[in-house]
């Protein structure tokens, strides 16, 4: 069967219907076929504006939300804040601190990596990670439209180590364009084989934090917003499912 | 005994119109040798072998550089032109059916 394509990381710069349109027209054409906008939770009204954007295309659009702030305490307000109310919540690991929390908290979903400020994973953040089913996510942006030389080999030093230690624990990854404008979006294959020419990683681990990564984890959280899910590991079976 | 090389074909096209093929050619092969290097330049004996100024092209690249290729026309970005690879062949004349064929969509709404 035929690989599913997701794009999860997508960062838009303007929140009006037309730019929205033509990213989301872009993606399709570069075969994605689930797309996910970052929007950080102070502007999480405007994921009105992107679902009905998204009306008419053939694309699944997943609701995102990223809660990276400097305090805990805002955090934790917008946690509570939007918990069962998107099918994401994301942070951006700016500090130690921050670090640490995301990890721990449940429900976070994925630890984006920000190679502008130093990232650092402890034994009990992997296990953390590894316990809870949580992704780390990385964007090609910072590579593709560094500012000078400085900045990206900062970027590719910290995404390497990274990459490394979640390739030897074995914590899922997510990859994505990371895109602002439709001009810089980019398809797939391409993205999998940034990974596999900086990073030597294979081109199958590359693909699936391009794709199965994603949507398993997509599902999971669709299953627990829906009226099925009452409590991990406790769910209200369908007619059709077979019991013995 | 040394095995012969073996290539593959590249198929691009572009979203916007590309620059001339001398200018894309130099463009490009400066991109790969900041990305990657004189010597993965030299080992992978990249050739541009169609362009098309209006359309896309066809990249010439040994089999195991394809993934530095695609990752050299994932970063191309000049004057907000961007490339996507269509099709990654194991010889010239299916590659150059694949790029006759194809029609470029239109990103604009």
């Amino acid at each position: 069967m035929r690989r599913k394509f997701a794009d999860i990381t997508i960062t838009p710069s303007r929140f009006d219907l037309n730019s929205i349109r033509e990213l989301i027209l872009k993606a399709s054409i570069l075969d994605y076929k689930l797309v996910g906008f970052n929007v950080h939770a102070t502007k999480a009204n405007f994921l009105s504006i992107i679902q009905e954007a998204a009306k008419g295309f053939d694309l699944d659009i997943v609701s995102r939300v990223d809660v990276t702030f400097e305090k805990q305490w805002l955090i934790k307000k917008h946690l509570q804040k939007y918990r069962r109310k998107v099918e994401l919540i994301s942070l951006r690991g700016i500090n130690r601190a921050i670090i640490s929390f995301g990890c721990r908290d449940r429900r976070i979903d994925i630890i984006s990596l920000d190679p502008d400020h130093k990232f650092t994973l402890f034994k009990g953040d992997i296990a953390n990670i590894l316990e809870q089913g949580k992704v780390l996510e990385f964007t090609a942006r910072p590579l593709i439209f560094a500012d000078n030389i400085k900045k990206r080999v900062r970027a590719l030093q910290q995404y390497e180590k990274i990459i490394k230690l979640a390739l030897h624990k074995g914590i899922k990854m997510v990859f994505g364009s990371g895109a602002t404008t439709c001009y810089e979006l980019r398809d797939a294959g391409s993205l999998a084989s940034i990974m596999v020419a900086f990073f030597d990683v294979s081109y199958k681990d590359a693909l699936d934090s391009l794709s199965k990564n994603i949507f398993e984890i997509v599902e999971r959280n669709r299953f627990k917003l829906s009226k099925r899910f009452i409590w991990p590991g406790v769910y209200i079976s369908s007619k059709s499912e077979k019991h013995d | 005994m040394i095995k012969r090389d073996r290539y593959r074909y590249i198929v691009f096209i572009a979203d916007e119109k590309l620059p001339g093929k001398n200018v894309f050619v130099k463009q490009f092969t400066s991109l790969f040798c900041e990305l990657f290097g004189e010597k993965i330049l030299a080992f992978s004996k990249i050739l541009i072998l169609e362009y098309l100024q209006g359309k896309g092209g066809i990249l010439k690249v040994r089999r195991d550089f394809v993934h530095f290729a695609r990752a050299t026309i994932a970063f191309y970005n000049a004057n907000n032109v961007t490339l996507k690879v269509v099709k990654i062949t194991g010889t010239y004349k299916k590659a150059r059916s694949i790029l006759s064929s194809i029609q470029i969509p239109s990103v604009k709404v």
